[in-house]
Order: structure tokens, then C-alpha cells, then sequence
């Protein structure tokens, strides 16, 4: 009975469903995707009651002879190295750089932060195109170092920021009013719980307000990689 | 009931008798079951990730083979239209095969949509009442309704009828004329809803095209004939064995015996054939006395040949008592046409028609026959009762005639034109003038963005379509073999047509334009023909069982 | 029937049976497919509430089971009176992704296989919309790159929404809210609703899903992202599990640039209101008639 035999001969073909190929795993940085701003603006500083000694400023200046704007040789306004390292500190590395490899800061030999090439941007004047923000004391107060002014003459404090930004960037601080521009995060029921508001500060450098670029997280991988090539980057998709 | 279960248990028997060939098949048939059983044992475990489907072409060979088979179960009872819409006598035994056929389809596209399923073990959530249904607003639930309730029909019909013919007895034009004609517009609408169920999808430009409905009918009615040509002549050969030498049919082979004899028939044969003749109950005494005019009685022992294919006679024979078999020869081959108790008839057509004998008749056991005249069977059959049975029992025999397949050739002729004209009307209308919007065209076609794994199966459809469509309409496919080879085409080209050429690049690309190509993987493909032999194993055995009763071998009579 | 032809029957059916059990031994690897209970398991919208804590406490003990903790998995109702509308700048994305892999942590999708509700398109800045033009696998060392502009897209939560409609067993309907939700338990997984979208935004569960239990987002709603099995569908459902706690979704915080609100559009003080009422707001795919809930704008 050849039907029975090749029965039999099947009844002993292995039966395990194979491995099966799969795209690897990718191993992401958790904190990555954490909500945090890369920056902490003066108002949240001193709220969270951290180290505010470097917005002291009469700690280094005297009141009667503000400091000079210093320009470099192509008419830009230089942003004193002295102030580094405030302005680092008050960057929030870790929303860049990786929590398991922490940045580490170079000092010189007079205790100055020594900038890395990458960040070169962020001792330089780029507020404004055309240099239109060429004066430190379009913002700063020459008579209250510790205040900012408005073009109107108001005098603000540090954490009053906002409003001087809103002085000129009408457009936005009215849509940031709203909810419609900045990050929000927290209760959009706020019977249930506050809203969590950014200052324009906690995520705009005021000296460099326009943000340097992001390194995107990782694309999407194929359940079948087999079934698409790996395209190069930025191939031409016009060409149909 | 009791003889509804003996005749299911004698159908079942024969279902597991035949020659070496046919364990060969069945054998074979059910290896590649257990194989595709085994493979979706191996996807139940691990998950559909086993196939070569993903997110972005979420439907494979599953769903494309489903189309494919939900178009030839519609398609096999368009069979059903010419024989009772048009009464064409020629295919009326082919019916049943047609509706077996539809059934056995149906019962791979249930397969396949279960081997879709992400959870089969849900299936009872389709269940109306019992789960939810989600009808009329779900296509997917009409299709649900519609197969099902498609298999019910032919079921039905098909155990109907040939239980009916198990027990010799006419069948009641209530209990399947209605359902016939509702069988015919429930083919026609499983399609269009199948159909349906990728022209409702808005977001996929590539099927949102009124087009499509009338293109899957055109398809399928061009498959699903095509394959009943050559299913048809399958079985022919089949039932049929090689003929003797002399033109005789080998188991006739033999001297006809002397030893028949011959009496005048009396008014006391008539009631005899009353007895097993119910119909001629009506008849009176005197018309019986005038059919009695030049009426004799015939006496033969098992073997003995009482008809001949081909003579110019024209007597009709009312078996009294015994058993007859008809067998017809046809291109060297023979096979039995009727299988004839008492009260039946044979010889019949001669007399009416006065065309030569179409078939040769042989006792296969001690019989006593009433003959009658051609004049006198024609005064019998003014009666309208006898009219009846006597024209009901004409047609019931099995004759796969080659008429019967030409008038098949014709409609897959037809169709296949009508499906290639609207492919015309697809290509010009995607090609001519150059809006992007209808992409997957492109892919498939032309291939896009440098993917291009289904343009050569495209112009292999269109190629053996083209093929199968200059056969068919040339004069050289009334030949078997042309035809023939011609059915094959285009059943292959309409299977890649349908299926990758209509269901994958339906996914390809993405709604969000993302391009991702699809292969189906040993498993599926294992699957996949676990399942076609499925099917093909039961369209077997239901041939197997259904053959034997229309020839009238497997019969009430014929119980011990 | 004589013996010779009982035995041979007999032996042609053994044979049979013994290959029949020979080809569905993969089945013993199956593991622990489905309980009685969940087998058995009523629609969501028929549960009474005695019935909803059993499954709760149901699908607790199976996660516990599986994960080795404990969750804590709630059938949030929806809030009364409102409808949630999203809204993306497309003036401000930059494409980093954030919101892609915050999504997925929120939400136990799987790891690998990958599922991610969110896809980033970088499109071509040179006035189209057109999908097809877009690019989901960008990988430069920096965004945005120029000459491009980002467009995530998501499950819209469409007013007209083409996936409910074409659901055999209603497994997947739109709330009051807004949010088009998903029976995980009742799901059949035969797809068509992932046909159906136009906009890609459902998935499927082709395999068993993997989540690291350490990861493992532990408030978890019935509806949201509590971890599915595989052969069910998911997706985007606007962080169930938070925004009827009245929460932002993961990827409204997460989004390191603010260019994604969400609020109650119900609410006329609402940022979705606002930006609704004042920006030039557009969607995709509009011609199809499905009616998002999801509208780009930009910041003039």
C-alpha cells in the first residue's frame, strides 16, 4: 500500500517552525525620550532654587562702569568668554548627549570653559539676521546689569524674559499666549491638572535663539528585510 | 431518513473504490493536504510573521487565491443559465457537475480566508447574534453571508437532485427550480460583493475604479468554464474504458446469445409495467389497448444485447423486469450512459427522433422487456402524464457530448474577449494621459522607483491571455486538443492576473507612498497548495460519488 | 466486506490519521494560546461592569504572568463633552523622531518586531503633498536638512473613518471623544481595516509582540495600551491611558520643538481651538472624505 508508506514517511518529516529572520534590534537611549527642554531658562533657575551666583552680576561688575561691547574683527559683537561658562550651564546637555556618556567640561588655565568646536555657536552673537541685534544693550541694561529693558525703556527682570522677546516677536509670543507655539506638556484638562508652559528662554539661547539641528532617532525597520533593498540616503524621489 | 443514510453510507463507499489510478490521486491528493495542514500548524504557532506579509501589503496568495476561487464558484453555475434559462438539453446532467465544482471552491475560499486570520479561534465573532455582525455596513460581512449561503444552495441542489435521481424519482419542481434561478443571482452577486470589498476602499486608488466588478466577473467566467472543459473530459475518460476491436464495448464483447424470444404483449404486460410505472396509471384501458398495436415482449438472459449503436431501428423498451445497461462509444472509448431497472425505458430517442441508436444495450441480468413501436410510444405519450416521464427519463443520461464542451468554449470565448477589452480599457486609461495619481499601475506594469518584481508576471498574464484569446477565437479550437490547451492558459492566466496582478499591487505603494514588495514564503506556499488539494480532493470524491448515480449504476434499484 | 479489505480500509485510515498527527505536531509548541475566559469573552460594549473588572483582572494576571509585574490596567470612559483634535506644525517639526519611540515606550508596542504608530515623511520643500514624493527612512547625521519639511503622520481619528466602517465584527469603532479605538479581545486579525486606512496608520500583530519588561509602561487602560497578542490590530488611540486622565499624549510632551497640540476642540479656550480658528490649517488626503481629526498648520 504505497498511500501508507508514504503516510508513514511523512509522519516522521521534523516539524519546528524554523527561526525566523528579523531586523535587529535597536537599542535606544531611554532618556531620549524624555520631555525635557535642552535649556533652563533664569526664571526656572531660580525657581527650582538652583545656583543662581552667576546671575549675580555686580559680583564682577561695577555698577559705574558697565563693560564695554567687545566686537571681533567682522563686526560682530563677541560674547565676553568670561560668561561661558553661565551660558553653558544653563544648557541642558543631556537632551543632546547620551545620560550614559556624560559631557565632560575642559576648563583653561584661567578657569575658563574651553567651548568645543561643535558648540562654537553658542559663545557667538547670532541673534538676528543682517546684524540687526549687534549691541549687547539692546537687551541688557548698561545701568541695571541685573535687568533687561524693552525698546520702550521698561525695565524687566531676568525672569520676565518673555515679555522682552514678545517686545519684538509679537506674532509669536501671541501664539505662544494661546498654547500654539512652545511645548506644552502636563493637563490639557486643567481641571485635572496643570499645564506645563515653557518660557521662550527654556528652549531659546537668547543669544542664539535658532535651534542647531537634532540627531533624528533611529527610522523604521521592515518586518521582511528581504522584501526592500537598503535605499542610500536622499536618493532622488522626483525621478518616478 | 433511514434510506437518506444508505444512501450517503453507498456514497461514501464508492467514493473509496476505484483502479490504481485514482489511489494514485486521492493518495497524492492527500499527501499535499497533510503537508499544507502541517504548514499552517507551523503559522498557528508562530504567527503570520511566517508568511511573507507585513504591514504594508497586508493581504498575500491567501486573500489572491481566495478571489481567484470565489470567481470560479460563481462561474461554475453559470452553467446553470443556459440549460434553464435557454433549455439547453445538451449540458443538463453538466449542471451538477458545474454546482460540485462551485461547491468544492467554495470550500478552499473559507480555507483560505481562515488562514488568514490573525485569530481563527474568533471566528464565532462572525456568527450573527451570537458574536456581532456588522451588516449591511461591513462588505466583508456580506461576503460572509453570501459564500455561505452559497455553499447551502448548491448543497443543497446538488444532494437534491441527485437523490432524486438515486431513487429514480422526478424531482419536485418546487424543491429546486426557485433555488436554481436563486443560485444564479447569488453567483453573479458573490462576485460582485467580493468584488466589493476592494472597490469600497476609498484610500487605495488602485481598486477605486468601477471597472473592477465587471472585471472579476469577466475573469472569472472565463476561468471557471475553461476549467470545467477540461474537468469534464477528465471525467469522461475516467468513466469511459477502452472499446473492443469490432467497435463493440469490451465488456460486451461476447456472441449475442439466440437465445432471446419474443411474445405479442397483452393487457396484462401493460399492468405489470403499471406497477413500476406509476404514471401509467393515468393511462386508460383503451389507449393502452391501441399502444398494444404491434407491441411484443421480449425475454433475454443476462449479456445479451439488445441494442446497437448506430442500427436504424426504432423500438422502445420498457424494462419489466431485470436490469439493462446502456453503454455509448464515443472516439474509442465507452462508457455507461444509463443503468436500467423496471419500469424504466430505453430506445427510446430512435423512436422519437427517428436518429439511428445512439448507444448500445445490454442485459446484465435475466430480463423481461415490453417493446413498443415508434407509433405506439408516441400515442403513449399524448398522455401528459407519460409525456412527462418518458421526456424527464430521455435526458437523464450522462453524456459529456462534445457539443457540450463547444458550447462552453463559447462562453469562455466570449468572456475572455470581454475581460481583454477591459484590460484595454484599464491600460489606456492609466497610460494616456500623465497624472500620477494611480501609481500601482505603474509598478505593475512598468515597475516604479526601481521595484519591479511583479511586471514580469503582468506580461506573462497578458501573454497567455492573448494566447488562450487567438485559440479560442480561431476555428482549429473546436478541436479537443486546441481547446484544450487554450482552457489551460487561460486558466493560468487569469489565476496570475487576479491574483498578483489584483490583489498585491493594490498594497504597493503604501498609502503613504512607502514601496515594499511582497514574496510569500515556503509556508504560505505550502499552505496554499494544502489547500488547492483539498479542494481538488473533494471535487474528486463528489465526482466520484456523482458519476455512478447519473449513469444510474448507484441507484435505489440497485441496493442488495 | 471481507477481512482482506476491513484490514486494508483499517490501514489506509491509520495511516491517515497517523499522518494527519504526524503534520499538526508544531501545535505542541503552541504554549498558551488563549484562557476559557478570554476565548469566551464578551464585546466590550456588552460587558457589564462586574463582567469589565473580571476581565481587568484578567488581563493583569496574564501580564503579571508573562511580565513578571504587575500592572495596573483601567477601563477609562470618555470624558463628556468633549472631542479631541491634534494639530501639528509643519513649520516647526524637524523630523527627529521623538515622538516615534516616546509613542512606542507609552504604549508596550512591540520592540521586535518593530511597531510604530508614528511615521515621519520628509517631503520634498517644492509645493507638493503628494505622499508618494516622501521619504520615511531619512537617516542624516543632523535634521531638518534643508530643502525638506517633516509631516508624522498618525492615525487621524477620522470623523468618517473608512476602518470602522469596514469591520466584520465592529472590533473596531470611534468613541464619543473622538478616539477610534480597538477590542483587542475581539479583533479577528483578518485585516481589512488596515486596507481600508488611507492613511497607513494601523498595524498588525504578525508575530508575538516582544517588550522588555523593564520597560513595560505599567498604567495601562483596556483600550489602550495594555500589550496586545499577535493576529490583533493597533494603533495610534491619542494615549487613551492619558488624555481621559486629562493628560498630553506621550508625543505632544515629548516633542522637543512644540510643534504638536492637542486639547478639546469642544472647548473654545483650547490651543486646538485657536489654531483652528487662526492658522491656515490643512489635511490630508481631504478628497477622500474622510474628515480627520488631525490638521497640519503652520505658524503664519
Amino acid at each position: 500500500m504505497a498511500f501508507a508508506a508514504l503516510a508513514i514517511v511523512f509522519a516522521s518529516v521534523p516539524s519546528r517552525p524554523g527561526r525566523l529572520e528579523r531586523a535587529p534590534l535597536v537599542k535606544l537611549d531611554a532618556l531620549a525620550i524624555v520631555p525635557g527642554t535642552i535649556r533652563i531658562s533664569a526664571g526656572q533657575l531660580i525657581r527650582s532654587g538652583g545656583d543662581v551666583s552667576g546671575l549675580d552680576c555686580y559680583a564682577c561688575h561695577h555698577r559705574e562702569s558697565p563693560p564695554e561691547v567687545k566686537y571681533d574683527s567682522g563686526g560682530r559683537v563677541v560674547l565676553p568668554k568670561e560668561h561661558a561658562d553661565l551660558i553653558i550651564s544653563m544648557r541642558n546637555c543631556t537632551e543632546c548627549h547620551p545620560a550614559n556618556d556624560p559631557v565632560k567640561l575642559d576648563y583653561d588655565e584661567s578657569g575658563n570653559v574651553i567651548v568645543p568646536a561643535a558648540h562654537k555657536g553658542l559663545l557667538s552673537m547670532a541673534h538676528g539676521h543682517s546684524l540687526r541685534n549687534n549691541n549687547c544693550y539692546n537687551c541688557h541694561d548698561r545701568d541695571e546689569l541685573d535687568q533687561l529693558h524693552t525698546p520702550e525703556g521698561a525695565k524687566l527682570k531676568f525672569e520676565q524674559a518673555t515679555l522682552l522677546c514678545a517686545s519684538c516677536h509679537g506674532t509669536t509670543f501671541r501664539d505662544w499666549n494661546a498654547g500654539a507655539h512652545g511645548r506644552t506638556g502636563g493637563y490639557w484638562d486643567r481641571t485635572a491638572g496643570p499645564i506645563k508652559r515653557e518660557e521662550c528662554t527654556s528652549c531659546h539661547d537668547p543669544h542664539a535663539p535658532a535651534f542647531t539641528g537634532l540627531i533624528p532617532m533611529p527610522g523604521p525597520h521592515l518586518l521582511h528585510p528581504q522584501a526592500r533593498p537598503p535605499q542610500p540616503p536622499d536618493t532622488d524621489h522626483d525621478a518616478l | 431518513m433511514r434510506s437518506y443514510l444508505r444512501f450517503l453510507r453507498r456514497c461514501a463507499g464508492v467514493a473509496l473504490v476505484g483502479d490504481w489510478r485514482y489511489y494514485a490521486w486521492i493518495g497524492a491528493l492527500g499527501l499535499l493536504c497533510v503537508v499544507g495542514l502541517n504548514a499552517y500548524a507551523k503559522q498557528f504557532v508562530a504567527g503570520l510573521e511566517i508568511t511573507g506579509m507585513s504591514d504594508q501589503v497586508s493581504w498575500g496568495v491567501y486573500i489572491a487565491n481566495f478571489t481567484f476561487l470565489v470567481g470560479m464558484a460563481a462561474a461554475a453555475v453559470m452553467l446553470v443559465i443556459p440549460v434553464y434559462i435557454y433549455k439547453n438539453e445538451d449540458l443538463h446532467d453538466l449542471v451538477i457537475f458545474g454546482e460540485l465544482l462551485a461547491v468544492s471552491a467554495i470550500l478552499m475560499c473559507l480555507a483560505f480566508v481562515c488562514v488568514d486570520l490573525g485569530r481563527p479561534d474568533r471566528f464565532w465573532h462572525l456568527i450573527p447574534f451570537v458574536g456581532v455582525f456588522h451588516f449591511p455596513g461591513s462588505m466583508l460581512s456580506w461576503d460572509v453571508l453570501v459564500l455561505n449561503g452559497y455553499l447551502v444552495l448548491n448543497v443543497y441542489i446538488c444532494g437534491y437532485l441527485l437523490y432524486c435521481r438515486y431513487q429514480n424519482r422526478k424531482p419536485a419542481k418546487w424543491f429546486y427550480i426557485p433555488f436554481v434561478f436563486v443560485a444564479i443571482f447569488w453567483a453573479i452577486s458573490i462576485h460582485t460583493v467580493t468584488a466589493f470589498l476592494y472597490v469600497g476602499l476609498g484610500g487605495r486608488p488602485f481598486w477605486d475604479s468601477s471597472i473592477v466588478g465587471p472585471r472579476f466577473l469577466a475573469s472569472a467566467f472565463t476561468a471557471g468554464p475553461a476549467f470545467i472543459i477540461l474537468a469534464l473530459q477528465v471525467v469522461r475518460r475516467s468513466t469511459a474504458s477502452p472499446s473492443a476491436d469490432d467497435g463493440r464495448p469490451q465488456e460486451f464483447a461476447g456472441e449475442p446469445s439466440a437465445r432471446m424470444s419474443r411474445r405479442v404483449a397483452t393487457l396484462a404486460d401493460m399492468d405489470l409495467l403499471a406497477v413500476h410505472l406509476r404514471e401509467l396509471a393515468s393511462v386508460s384501458v383503451e389507449e393502452r389497448m391501441e399502444c398494444l398495436a404491434g407491441a411484443t415482449v421480449l425475454y433475454a438472459d443476462a449479456g445479451e444485447m439488445l441494442l446497437h449503436q448506430g442500427a436504424m431501428e426504432n423500438e422502445a423498451f420498457f424494462v419489466l423486469k431485470g436490469r439493462v445497461v446502456v453503454r455509448r462509444e464515443e472516439g474509442g472509448r465507452s462508457r455507461t450512459t444509463r443503468n436500467i431497472g423496471p419500469g424504466e425505458q430505453f430506445g427510446e430517442v430512435s423512436a422519437i427522433t427517428g436518429t439511428p441508436r445512439a448507444a448500445t444495450a445490454m442485459t446484465v441480468a435475466p430480463t423481461v422487456a415490453l417493446c413498443l413501436p415508434a407509433e405506439s410510444l408516441r400515442r403513449l405519450m399524448r398522455n401528459p402524464k407519460m409525456n412527462d416521464i418518458i421526456t424527464w427519463r430521455m435526458n437523464e443520461r450522462l453524456m459529456i457530448t462534445d457539443r457540450s464542451l463547444l458550447i462552453l468554449r463559447g462562453i469562455v470565448q466570449v468572456s475572455m474577449i470581454i475581460n481583454m477589452f477591459l484590460l484595454a480599457n484599464e491600460l489606456f486609461s492609466e497610460f494616456y494621459n500623465t497624472s500620477w495619481k494611480d501609481i500601482s499601475w505603474r509598478y505593475l506594469v512598468l515597475g516604479l522607483k526601481g521595484y519591479h518584481a511583479l511586471v514580469p508576471w503582468f506580461w506573462t498574464a497578458v501573454a497567455l491571455n492573448l494566447v488562450a484569446m487567438a485559440i479560442l477565437m480561431l476555428p482549429l479550437s473546436r478541436r479537443l486538443r486546441w481547446l484544450n490547451t487554450a482552457c489551460v492558459l487561460c486558466i493560468f492566466g487569469i489565476w496570475i492576473e487576479k491574483g498578483m496582478g489584483l490583489v498585491i499591487p493594490g498594497f504597493i505603494p503604501t498609502p503613504l507612498g512607502e514601496m515594499v514588495e511582497y514574496v510569500p514564503t515556503w509556508n504560505e506556499t505550502l499552505v496554499c497548495v494544502g489547500i488547492w488539494a483539498f479542494g481538488l480532493l473533494s471535487f474528486t470524491l463528489f465526482l466520484r460519488m456523482s458519476v455512478p448515480i447519473l449513469q444510474g449504476e448507484l441507484s435505489k434499484g440497485s441496493e442488495t | 466486506m471481507d477481512r482482506r479489505s476491513f484490514l486494508r480500509t483499517s490501514a489506509v485510515l491509520s495511516a491517515g490519521v497517523a499522518a494527519i498527527a504526524a503534520g499538526l505536531a508544531p501545535l505542541r509548541q503552541l504554549g498558551k494560546f488563549t484562557s476559557v475566559d478570554e476565548f469566551l469573552q464578551k464585546y466590550y460594549k456588552e460587558l457589564t461592569p462586574e463582567e469589565m473588572k473580571k476581565v481587568l483582572a484578567r488581563i493583569e494576571d496574564e501580564v503579571q504572568r508573562q511580565y513578571g509585574i504587575r500592572p495596573h490596567v483601567r477601563d477609562y470612559k470618555p470624558m463628556n463633552g468633549v472631542e479631541y483634535v491634534y494639530a501639528l506644525n509643519l513649520t516647526r517639526c524637524v523630523g527627529c523622531r521623538k515622538c516615534v519611540h516616546a509613542c512606542v515606550a507609552e504604549n508596550n508596542q512591540s520592540r521586535n518586531p518593530e511597531i510604530q504608530y508614528i511615521r515621519v515623511l520628509k517631503m520634498p520643500n517644492d509645493g507638493t503633498f503628494d505622499v508618494d514624493k516622501g521619504d520615511q527612512y531619512y537617516a542624516p547625521k543632523s535634521v531638518p536638512q534643508a530643502g525638506s519639511f517633516y509631516m508624522p503622520v498618525q492615525c487621524h481619528q477620522c470623523r468618517n473613518p473608512p476602518c470602522v466602517k469596514v469591520c466584520p465584527v465592529k472590533a473596531t469603532w470611534q468613541e464619543p471623544d473622538g478616539i477610534t479605538v480597538i477590542d483587542y479581545n475581539w479583533c479577528i486579525g483578518c485585516r481589512y481595516c488596515e486596507a481600508a486606512c488611507p492613511y497607513w496608520a494601523r498595524r498588525f500583530n504578525f508575530a508575538e509582540p516582544s517588550v522588555p519588561a523593564d520597560q513595560l509602561n505599567l498604567n495601562m487602560s483596556y483600550l489602550g495600551n495594555r500589550p496586545r497578542r499577535r493576529g490583533v490590530m493597533e494603533k495610534c488611540h491619542f494615549c487613551i491611558q492619558r488624555t481621559r486622565a486629562g493628560r498630553y499624549p506621550a508625543c505632544v510632551e515629548v516633542c522637543p520643538t512644540g510643534s504638536r497640540k492637542f486639547g478639546d476642540v469642544l472647548d473654545p479656550t483650547s490651543e486646538v481651538s485657536y489654531i483652528l480658528k487662526n492658522k491656515r490649517v490643512l489635511v490630508l488626503k481631504a478628497e477622500l472624505g474622510t474628515l480627520p481629526r488631525f490638521f497640519y498648520y503652520f505658524d503664519v
